[in-house]
């Protein structure tokens, strides 16, 4: 029988307590999602001041990673390589800012972050992950 | 006849009391949310109970989401939605399940948009406005409310 690796809760308190960290050192406001290798809501934080729009985003950001496990910012570049057929791939927000957790070759789950650019999005996503991992994603 | 008549006075008064004291306030701060999730994990904890507990803003947007260990998935969305009905009309999923259960007309509410008829959905009030709201699923309904209600005293 396989067995596969689980985030438990006390997994996506420390994910997102790194995050939100992370952001606070940088002065950025964030909401920030931590999904199921499903696609289904584990946690979720948004920060005073970010917006209804940033929480949607996030989650959407998460499930695209969870459930393609690549992030999105690999799918941005494919579309910005000229693949724009990939906008109609269903469920797959092309943003960067959305990262799978990968543990012992799994996927896990995957954390969406939304509220600055989308670059700075994913430093937030890597920074809660690598507090998990003890190693950059 | 008269039995029923108060019995009706007394729920429709209870309802529009209810509608009345409490007008939306300021937006739930993530502190704030943070306190009501406390509380109702250490509700849960101290029951043993596995749940997903959503804490959204007044305008029905999340603000804070955990799911315990164990608690299937569909808890998160169903925690989702007594919140967010909660939310938008400003009072408990219990109090649409209760008119629900008197059967009749009150059927209606089945197709009311967004409303939740279960236990587990509250307001949340601080300084008799509402802030927010907190939805609880993962366990019956009644202990799904337990919770939800531990929640909503921790801002009182």
């Amino acid at each position: 029988m396989k067995t596969r690796p689980v985030l438990a809760l006390e997994d996506c308190l420390k994910i997102s307590a790194a995050a939100q960290q992370e952001a606070q050192r940088n002065k950025w406001i964030v909401a920030i999602a931590i999904l199921d290798d499903g696609g289904h809501l584990l946690h979720f934080a948004r920060m005073d001041g970010a917006t209804p729009a940033n929480a949607a985003i996030a989650v959407e950001k998460a499930r695209t990673a969870a459930l393609s496990r690549r992030s999105t910012g690999v799918w941005e570049e494919r579309i910005k390589a000229g693949r724009t057929s990939m906008l109609k791939m269903p469920g797959i927000l092309p943003v960067q800012g959305g990262v799978p957790i990968v543990a012992e070759g799994a996927c896990v789950g995957a954390v969406g972050v939304s509220g600055v650019q989308s670059h700075e999005d994913e430093q937030i996503a890597n920074a809660g992950i690598a507090a998990l991992l003890g190693r950059n994603p | 006849m008269k039995k029923i008549l108060a019995a009706v006075l007394m729920g429709a008064s209870a309802f529009a009391t209810q509608a009345l004291a409490q007008a939306y306030g300021a937006p739930i701060t993530l502190d704030q949310a943070r306190k009501a999730m406390a509380a109702a994990q250490a509700e849960a904890k101290k029951n043993n109970w596995n749940f997903s507990v959503a804490i959204l803003d007044n305008g029905g947007h999340m603000v804070l989401f955990e799911r315990s260990d164990g608690a299937f998935f569909a808890s998160a969305d169903v925690a989702r939605d007594k919140a967010w009905s909660a939310a938008a009309f400003r009072r408990p999923g219990k109090a649409f399940q209760d008119r629900l259960a008197t059967g009749g007309i009150e059927i209606r509410l089945l197709q009311l948009r967004g409303a939740s008829p279960l236990d587990g959905g509250e307001p949340l009030i601080v300084d008799g406005k509402v802030v927010g709201s907190i939805g609880v699923s993962g366990g019956s309904g009644e202990q799904d409310g337990q919770v939800a209600r531990a929640g909503v005293a921790a801002l009182k």
